[in-house]
């Protein structure tokens, strides 16, 4: 299992969050909901809360988008590479004068080299990261320029989807009051709670999903179980060739992937047996059918696994939409009713 | 129109070039100036550049143990840097402007056409002989605590060799009797009992210490990976020449004992699965990472399998940063278990900005070469398409892909549809489905001319991972939703060590 999708300090924030409310609502004795004695503060705050949360969430999906589209802001934060090399260069000097004990103080050093990559225009491109030398023979301060990751990196993004979703989830609830009533506010709180189900599914199958697919494809992974299938295909479909065309019938019966293969090619292999001596290119032609049975049922068994882990997304994306549309009605409606 | 004064041609250097080199040199060598107490070149940088001093006088000089030693002057007609045109390898020695200077610089492509030229070459060779043959000895760990004046002794008497690809240059069990110098090119040692290699020797490197020695025996067999060019000194020269002074031989001895015992003991780590009692990769691995030659990588993108999603969002990100819509990163590629992590990871196909780049060494044009900070890059413009680095690449990750149509001056792929409906803003959005139309390759196109120009049928653009130069990130690592993919040493993924470092860790 991929604990790491887990660790994240954003399940901090959002645990918070909920917790704030909850102990907001036990401390204050406050109704959650609309229902009778409700208290108004609380209820807005936990609709402005949830909208917010949602904002977070509707922002890592677009920015998922916005890549694979192109369109991200920071693709287009591109330095020449003549600028770059030259900020090299640059802090190569410094690095010098660290070597030879000109810079030592960690502040002046930090100093020296963000001026460097400012004075050649990189500063949005690379952020400079002193280490303390602790080997033998390395210098007092190592200066390592890294990238910048302007956005911050989609995993942690993805960790902000996946807490900040769930903590809307219990806010909505909270919004709700826990009623099921018909209407507006129950078919978002229902929405809600299967979004994060659909949600919960999804990441069960991203941790686990990775290592069963792995342990799978130890002898044969996908790529090789595709090749292999087409290779087997040429072959199988030149067998036929040579095999006499009136036994293509039962012969052929036997492509369609089937768990019992063995039995139902030994019911042809004696059905044609019984016909007469057995003719020529049938024995080859059944073993490389029984090789593709096998390397069919490795790959649907691969692609099984491969669909775990993907087919979730096909209700709970168009639920999330379904959901905000909703959301943005019922934001609207409140305003203006 | 060419900026070089006519009277360039009558330089001793340039008279006897062919046509049809005078031609490149007119199409492709620069005029550059450099003011007085400028610096041409650092010691420990990357610089491919070769220059021809017109007027004015520069100094070379050496750091090092923290003290700066003046080892020689340049003045008008003599030139420089044809040890890094040549080897693509760090200079051995800074070299400054005394006076104001104008000089010629032909870049790594132009060199090394001219460089085919005998009497180009002769002189080259002669004047590195006569000015820089010490300060290259002076790389050299085993001549480190040689004076000037001791290795100026032997300079006369050292053969300079050149082999072609392929070619044995010592067997194993033989008696080793020179130490060999790498001027430029790769050799690989491998053993003839095993076929596993035991060991990289790239330019400036030396091998063969063993003659001074007490074992005195080639390991195994030295092998040239590309055109190679060699200094060999051979050991009774070494003897005869030092041979009043007993401590010098001492030194050398005790040296190459030291030189030995790193190379097959703590450098790379490699080596601990023969040294019994030590932990170390099983055989296995050892064959995988040995035998395709991942060890050679700098830097690898590795894919931690466990936690990989196959969402594709690496691929989909790096199609997207690429204004040519080619995907610089195939998932496919080595398997093994991480001793590092103990999870399976998979080496995947990209570039592994290698310590020994064969791409480079291959390629004659000097499309390939190393930034400042020793990654591999590619200077397109000088790229003609010819495939060599493409197949000379041992992970395959070099591909050919057809260039825009020249003088386009928009990216060559359609816009999304949708994107397109967006009032004012529309057209400056970039889709993601290549324009074939756009992209096929023209008559016309700037590598199908640099391509005439120098005799070779282009077939497109060579590319490779770039590392995503110029961004803020690399998209690949910069998009994975699940921190499953990351750059990293792949002895790292062997061993569990790093202890060599080429790039920043993200």
């Amino acid at each position: 299992m991929n604990r790491r999708l887990f660790l994240s300090w954003h399940s901090v924030l959002a645990f918070a969050v909920v917790a704030g409310f909850i102990a907001w609502m036990i401390a204050g004795g406050e109704s959650p909901g609309r229902g009778p004695g409700y208290h108004r503060g609380f209820l807005l705050a936990t609709g402005w809360t949830t909208l917010g949360l949602f904002s977070i969430v509707i922002t890592h999906v677009m920015r998922k988008y916005a890549h694979k589209l192109g369109i991200s802001p920071e693709f287009r934060m591109r330095a020449p590479i003549e600028e770059l090399e030259r900020a090299e260069t640059a802090l190569n000097e410094i690095r010098r004068k660290v070597m030879g004990g000109a810079l030592s103080a960690r502040a002046d050093i930090h100093r020296a080299a963000k001026l460097a990559l400012k004075k050649h225009g990189v500063q949005k491109i690379l952020r400079i990261q002193l280490e303390e030398g602790t080997r033998v023979g390395d210098p007092s301060w190592r200066v390592l320029a890294l990238p910048t990751f302007p956005l911050g990196k989609m995993y942690h993004w993805m960790h902000a989807h996946l807490f900040y979703g769930i903590a809307a989830m219990v806010l909505v609830v909270l919004h709700a009051g826990f009623a099921l009533r018909p209407g507006m506010g129950g078919y978002l709180e229902v929405l809600a709670i299967f979004v994060a189900i659909t949600g919960f599914i999804g990441i069960y199958f991203w941790s686990t999903g990775p290592a069963k697919l792995t342990e799978r494809e130890r002898d044969l992974t996908t790529e090789k179980a595709f090749a292999l299938d087409r290779n087997l295909e040429r072959k199988v479909d030149a067998a036929f060739e040579a095999v006499d065309p009136s036994l293509h019938g039962d012969l052929k019966g036997l492509q369609s992937l089937t768990s019992d293969f063995g039995e139902q090619a030994k019911q042809v292999r004696s059905k044609i047996a019984g016909a007469g001596p057995s003719p020529t290119g049938v024995n080859d032609l059944l073993a490389l059918l029984g090789q593709q049975n096998a390397v069919r049922s490795e790959l649907r068994a691969l692609r099984r696994i491969r669909m775990r882990m993907h087919a979730w997304r096909v209700v709970h994306i168009p639920a999330a939409i379904l959901m905000l549309v909703l959301v943005a009605i019922h934001v609207y409606s409140v305003f203006a009713y | 129109m060419s900026t070089i004064p006519p009277e360039v041609y009558e330089l001793p250097l340039f008279a006897k070039l062919n046509p049809k080199q005078k031609k490149l040199l007119e199409a492709e060598a620069s005029l550059d100036i450099c003011a007085a107490g400028q610096i041409f070149s650092r010691q420990g940088e990357y610089s491919e550049r070769f220059c021809v001093i017109l007027t004015g006088g520069a100094s070379m000089y050496r750091k090092e143990d923290g003290e700066t030693k003046l080892l020689g002057a340049f003045g008008q007609k003599d030139w420089f840097g044809e040890l890094g045109a040549l080897s693509s390898q760090p200079e051995p020695a800074t070299l400054k402007a005394d006076t104001n200077c104008t000089f010629i610089v032909c870049d790594q492509a132009l060199f090394k056409q001219l460089y085919k030229n005998k009497h180009f070459k002769a002189l080259v060779d002669g004047t590195y002989r006569r000015l820089s043959l010490a300060v290259h000895l002076r790389v050299a760990p085993l001549f480190k605590n040689l004076s000037s004046s001791q290795l100026s002794s032997l300079e006369g008497r050292l053969s300079m060799l050149e082999y072609e690809k392929g070619r044995v240059i010592a067997e194993q069990g033989a008696t080793t009797d020179a130490v060999y110098l790498v001027r430029s090119g790769a050799i690989s040692c491998r053993s003839s009992k095993t076929g596993r290699i035991l060991g990289y020797y790239m330019s400036n490197s030396t091998f063969g210490e063993h003659c001074l020695t007490a074992k005195g025996t080639w390991p195994g067999n030295y092998e040239t990976m590309a055109v190679t060019s060699v200094l060999k000194i051979p050991v009774d020269v070494l003897r005869d020449v030092f041979a009043s002074e007993p401590d010098v031989i001492d030194d050398l001895s005790r040296r190459a004992n030291q030189i030995l015992a790193e190379e097959h003991g703590e450098s790379t780590g490699l080596y601990d699965q023969v040294t019994p009692g030590k932990p170390g990769p099983s055989s296995d691995e050892l064959e995988v990472m040995v035998g395709k030659q991942s060890v050679k990588g700098g830097e690898a993108l590795v894919i931690d399998l466990d936690r990989c999603v196959r969402c594709n969002a690496c691929v989909e990100s790096c199609v997207s940063v690429h204004d040519d819509r080619v995907p610089r990163l195939s998932k496919t590629g080595n398997r093994v278990i991480s001793k590092e992590t103990g999870r399976p990871v998979m080496l995947a196909t990209s570039c592994y900005n290698c310590e020994i780049p064969e791409c480079m060494m291959a390629c004659e044009y000097g499309a390939i070469r190393r930034d400042v900070q020793g990654l591999i890059r590619y200077v397109w413009d000088n790229c003609v398409g010819c495939q060599m680095c493409s197949s000379a690449c041992p992970y395959g990750v070099i591909s050919m892909t057809p260039p825009p149509t020249a003088g386009a001056t928009e990216p060559a792929f359609k816009r999304h549809w949708f994107l397109q409906t967006i009032p004012f803003i529309g057209n400056k959005f970039a889709g993601s489905h290549p324009d074939k139309k756009k992209c096929a390759s023209t008559p016309e196109s700037d590598e199908k001319a640099v391509g005439a120009l120098r005799g070779v049928e282009s077939r497109g653009k060579a590319i490779k991972c770039d590392l995503c130069a110029g961004l803020p990130f690399e998209a690949c690592v910069y998009n994975c939703p699940t921190q499953a993919i990351i750059r990293m040493n792949p002895e790292r993924v062997l061993t569990g060590r790093d202890e060599r470092t080429l790039l920043p860790k993200h």
